[in-house]
């Protein structure tokens, strides 16, 4: 199998690399671009350990081929804090004890800020169906729940002073 | 395996055609990574169809709307003229894992996949859905119904991929609704699903039905019988019963893990029945 | 005072929620699990799985994959000694079939190579002949006569004869007459109740990462419960001395008991040696679905009498359970625990492990008994519904408590199930209104706690900070509950603490976190191990102030003379807390002290004292640890009092000199206890100008 040569673009770094045809994108991010923060739970898009944004959609990056990443813009856990100052979402997480072993937790902060983006005051509801795809086995999702939206009241509160 | 990004979909149809051995066209991903992971196929080539102009955008046709193949049910989600007239194409298409999965997933590659339990399709069919398949011979149109010829099979031959699926246009006083049952609330796959689609005179009075059962047989069924038993009436209680019965003997399913014949066949007429009265109301039924 | 006594006691720490230490690694991506390792020259692994549910073996030709360019080794079974012991072996066999698969996902041949797609390519080249044989998966038909032998000879001597083959074991438990106490029962009712084998589900899938040297030292890096235990079986299965295997736990995504054990270790130890390259495996969620250890499978009849009036008068249960290909003796656990809620006079259970062709049972969640316990409950209803009786009544009347003889044998000591019981009943949510289709359960559980083996190493740092390292991986956050019990026996704020999982070649020997031991094990060996370096650090205090050691107590993380004993030495610091000078109307305590003290709190360099202490990396307290073992509390290791040699002095002089500097911090402050500071802070109590405040060497009084 040729490998193919990718030019991306990941958490707004240009990034280029070789994979195999049927490479995943998750594998082309663990292994070859050194960023392990998004994990492997299921490989077949069930548990959302993976999930990454992909021009702008959440998605899981086990389904997604590390080809397809040419020409676009790829937003990883690792780009969530800014510098040394934690997102919000990971402050909260960290501040509700919204994690247990901790290795769903990448994925569920990379969903939830795609969903506070779209809407930055999501009901109960809507933020548990917006995270079904993400599986915890540790908290019971309640702590979850709790810490994305004290992040989002956070971040509205951070929003109406800006 | 090779992956190509053919740039138009004659370049499409030509890789497609040329390649000997298994051959995949690359949408979403969402059913043929888990089958690559899986070991079940390992594709010669795949042909990721994304960047031929256009096969990602949502445009109004003849009062309906052309849903480019690689659209993604986010994307879908996102066009409020879509989910506007058919609410239930949407919905379906909607329910298909999770919101990850809605970040990829298409509803020409739920088609194509052909999985008898397939949530975007029992409504694409209500809906008379026309999809356009790109070919050796040209693009030619065909019925949504007809793309699935079995599970995992469809009538496609070698060479043609789909490129559009056109919602058609519909009048006043017309929607449609899709509902499914599944154990938990989100992240599964049909028991038995159905979707409806109606027409209503100003009168509030059926005028065009449509009632298509899913998961109860190897491919999308319509219930001309239960159709008949609404057209005509204000989704009253008998009509609604005949739809009920006439979907539930519409199945022929099958026992599994997920559910027993005898499960789906009746879950089918309770959809069926619950699927016409939240159509009907949003064409602006009332009872 | 022993740890073992229970005293009411006001604890600062413990008991507030903290912010977990590994928190922050854990949000940003960075925490590093077992798949996140890589080395340098690494390899794929990957394994080869059985089709089949059951076959033989006959032959394995791995000739094409080891041909194949990009692959550096290829083992099977033949790869692997014999080890001695049952145990070990089965484990072994599990990890790679010998002679038969015995499950669909049995491994049985492994790869290494260069990357993923050549590995995958030369399973595919590796040719097994397989007799395929019949299989059984219910414990019920394994049972049965005829039924298809998964593994021959495996029963134990408490087998009876006759027995299909594939039933490994027996057990019985409890007391008095069953016969007799149902005869006096106004109802009996038994039941029969099956339970499938259901997986932990852990999200993160087995990986590892092995690497063994041409002189035989190994390094391995694992998701697991246990790495002591991943080092005890792997060097077995290896034939490797422990000593030459390092194993470090990963962060771990999750266990639930199924990560007490190996499924790729070996595998990949085994591959690395023969490549000498490290190799890395990570399972798929397929890999841990078919091959990793889910529960026990069961079918268990229960039978229980009762009176009216709601007293059990007899229970007894029949429970058949299956580990899979391997024996196990999980049953044993289920027939303990079944009825061991309650007060009985007669109660027996008996218990059955059968061989079926499925993998190997792993711990989850009590192993055994919530099984048992189901079934046993279940009745219990039955029998409350049929006699009209409240099921929480029933149950506190037959409640279990202290000086019940327990169903298994022992006598318990209090065991707050009665508590427990009457907290519910006077919980609201047992009276609240129900909703339509909303319904209340009530079910009594039981389940063993241990201590086992734990090692803890307690380390005073340069700036008064403290370092605990265990070895137990932080499954549930146990690294914050041990800073927090830390930081409340040394009186120092939980921030200061950080407490790390050591791997096997920094700590001794510590059982696998499971059985909720955790906590509480590993939690005594950190209170012991910070009194003990309270101790010693009241100790130096002490020799410092010229006073007994027993004058000198520990109060809000400083060592402080006892009342009367305050000394009466205080000198002028720079803003660093350096020595400038003294103030001429402030004398030590003792002449003789003055010129150590001095130079003790010079920095070191300029130090010519000898000092008392050994010390290298962590000067103040170095070395000490507090070990728990089968329930006795020892010291493991300890400081080398006055033992001198070269090298020691600048670790021994710069820790009495920084943790002097530590009080000197202190003076300054008000009387609070500064966060993170050790040291004595000696001005805090009694008057110096007083002759009773000053140190006495004897006969210190305590306030």
């Amino acid at each position: 199998m040729k490998s193919l040569q990718v030019s991306t673009t990941i958490n707004g770094d240009a990034a280029e690399f070789l994979c195999a045809p049927d490479e995943t994108l998750l594998d082309v991010l663990r292994n070859r671009l050194g960023l392990t923060g998004a994990k492997e739970g299921c490989g077949t898009g069930d548990c959302g350990a993976c999930s990454v944004m992909l021009n702008g959609r959440l998605v899981c990056s086990c389904l997604v081929l590390g080809a397809e990443a040419e020409g676009a813009e790829i937003a990883t856990i690792e780009g969530l804090a800014e510098g040394d100052v934690l997102h919000p979402l990971q402050q909260a997480f960290i501040d509700h004890a919204a994690l247990q072993c901790g290795v769903c937790t990448p994925g569920i902060l990379v969903a939830a800020k795609a969903l506070l983006d779209r809407d930055p005051d999501p009901s109960d509801e809507a933020l548990r169906y917006w995270l079904a795809g993400n599986l915890c086995r540790c908290t019971g999702y309640d702590k979850i729940i709790a810490a994305v939206q004290a992040a989002a009241a956070e971040m509205r509160g951070a929003r109406d002073v800006a | 395996m090779r992956y190509a990004r053919p740039a138009t979909a004659a370049e499409a149809v030509t890789l497609l055609g040329q390649q000997a051995g298994i051959v995949r066209v690359l949408g979403g991903g969402t059913d043929l990574l888990v089958q690559m992971r899986s070991g079940m196929i390992e594709p010669d080539l795949v042909v990721d169809i994304k960047h031929i102009p256009g096969i990602n955008e949502i445009r109004a046709e003849a009062g309906g709307f052309r849903v480019g193949a690689a659209v993604s049910g986010a994307a879908l989600g996102d066009h409020a003229g879509v989910c506007a007239l058919w609410p239930g194409v949407a919905e379906g298409f909607q329910l298909i894992g999770s919101t990850q999965v809605q970040g990829r997933a298409t509803m020409a590659g739920n088609l194509c996949n052909a999985s008898p339990a397939g949530d975007a399709v029992p409504a694409l069919v209500a809906a008379e859905a026309v999809a356009r398949i790109e070919g050796p011979e040209g693009a030619r149109d065909c019925p949504v119904a007809a793309i699935p010829a079995g599970p995992g099979r469809t009538t496609l031959k070698k060479g043609e991929f789909i490129s559009s699926i056109l919602l058609p246009a519909r009048p006043e006083r017309a929607s449609d609704a899709y509902l499914r049952f599944i154990p938990r609330t989100e992240m599964d796959i049909a028991v038995a699903s159905c979707a409806v689609s109606l027409v209503l005179d100003s009168a509030g009075t059926i005028t065009v039905a449509r009632v298509a059962l899913g998961a109860v047989a190897p491919t999308v069924v319509l219930v001309e019988a239960g159709a008949s038993a609404l057209v005509g009436s204000k989704a009253g209680v008998p009509a609604l019963a005949a739809l009920a019965a006439a979907a539930s003997a519409a199945c022929a399913p099958i026992d599994d893990k997920r559910g027993t014949i005898e499960f789906r066949t009746e879950v089918a007429g309770v959809l069926a029945r619950r699927a016409a009265e939240t159509a009907y109301a949003r064409a602006g039924g009332r009872k | 005072m022993s740890l073992d006594e229970y005293s009411r006691r006001e604890f600062k720490q413990v008991g507030t929620r903290p912010r977990r230490p590994d928190g922050v690694d854990k949000v940003t991506g960075r925490a590093m699990y077992g798949a996140d390792a890589s080395a340098p020259g690494m390899l794929v692994g990957r394994i080869l799985r059985s089709p089949h549910a059951h076959a033989r073996i006959k032959a394995i030709d791995t000739a094409a994959a080891e041909a194949l360019a990009g692959v550096k080794a290829v083992i099977t079974a033949a790869d692997f000694g014999l080890p001695d012991d049952d145990f070990t072996r089965d484990v072994q066999d599990n990890c790679m079939a010998r002679g038969k698969a015995l499950y669909d996902g049995h491994a049985v041949a492994a790869v290494a190579a260069v990357d993923a797609a050549t590995a995958k390519a030369a399973l595919k080249l590796i040719r097994v002949d397989y007799e395929t044989l019949p299989h059984v998966t219910d414990v019920d038909a394994a049972m049965a006569p005829g039924a298809p032998v998964v593994q021959e000879g495996r029963a134990l001597e408490n087998v009876p004869a006759g027995m299909s083959a594939n039933v490994t074991s027996h057990c019985e438990f409890g007391h008095g007459d069953p016969a007799a106490g149902f005869a006096r029962a106004d109802r009996v009712i038994e039941r029969h109740f099956t339970t499938a084998a259901t997986h932990q589900g852990y999200i993160e899938p087995h990986a590892c990462l092995a690497s063994v040297s041409a002189d035989g030292k190994a390094d391995l890096w694992c998701c697991t419960q246990g790495h002591f235990f991943v080092r005890t079986l792997c060097s077995a299965i290896l034939g490797m001395e422990a000593s030459q295997l390092r194993v470090t736990a990963s962060e771990i995504g999750g266990g639930f008991g199924g990560k007490t054990t190996v499924f790729i270790e070996p595998v990949a130890l085994a591959l690395s040696r023969k490549a000498g390259r490290p190799v890395k495996i990570v399972m798929s969620r397929d890999e841990v679905f078919r091959a990793t250890g889910p529960t026990v499978s069961t079918s268990i009849e229960v039978k229980i009498g009762m009176t009216k009036d709601g007293r059990i008068t007899a229970g007894e249960a029949h429970l058949r359970y299956s580990g899979g290909a391997f024996p196990c003796a999980t049953v044993e656990m289920g027939g303990q625990a079944a009825f061991a809620a309650y007060d009985l006079d007669h109660v027996r259970t008996y218990g059955w492990n059968a061989l079926t062709n499925r993998p190997k049972e792993a711990a989850y969640r009590a192993p055994g008994a919530p099984q048992a316990i189901y079934a046993v409950e279940n009745v219990i209803d039955e029998l409350c519904l049929d006699l009209g009786l409240d099921p929480l009544e029933v149950r506190l009347k037959n409640a279990a408590t202290k000086g019940t003889k327990s169903s298994y044998g022992p006598t318990f000591p209090a065991i707050g199930l009665v508590a427990t019981l009457e907290a519910a009943k006077a919980h609201p949510h047992y009276t609240a209104p129900l909703a339509e289709g909303q319904g209340r359960g009530l079910s009594c559980g039981f389940w063993f706690n241990f201590g086992g083996n734990s090692c803890v190493s307690l380390n005073v740092n340069t700036d008064g900070t403290v370092g605990v390292t265990e070895g137990n991986p932080d499954i549930g956050g146990s690294r914050a509950s041990i800073s927090l019990m830390a930081a409340e026996e040394l009186g120092i704020p939980y921030e200061r603490i950080r407490t790390i999982v050591a791997d096997t070649a920094s700590l001794g020997y510590n059982d696998v976190t499971d059985g909720s031991r955790v906590t509480f094990a590993v939690g005594l060996a950190t209170i012991k191990a910070a009194r003990a370096a309270i101790r010693l650090m009241c100790e130096r205090a002490a020799k410092i102030w010229g006073i007994e050691a027993d004058a000198v107590e520990w109060k809000d993380g400083a060592a402080v003379p006892a009342g009367p004993n305050a000394p009466a030495d205080v000198a002028r610091r720079d803003r660093r807390g350096l020595v400038r000078d003294r103030r001429p109307d402030r004398r030590p305590p003792r002449g003789q002290c003055r010129r150590r003290r001095r130079q003790l709190w010079r920095p070191s360099g300029r130090c010519r004292g000898r000092p008392r202490d050994r010390g290298d990396q962590d000067p103040a307290l170095h070395d000490l640890s507090g070990c728990r073992q089968g329930g006795a509390s020892r010291l493991c290791r300890g400081p080398d009092a006055g033992r001198r040699g070269a090298g020691h002095r600048l670790g021994a002089e710069r820790g009495i000199y920084l943790w002097r500097r530590r009080a000197v911090a202190e003076r300054g402050l008000s009387r609070l206890p500064h966060p993170g500071r050790l040291g004595p802070a000696e001005d805090r109590h009694g008057d110096p100008g007083n002759p009773q405040s000053r140190p006495s060497l004897r006969g210190a009084r305590r306030r």
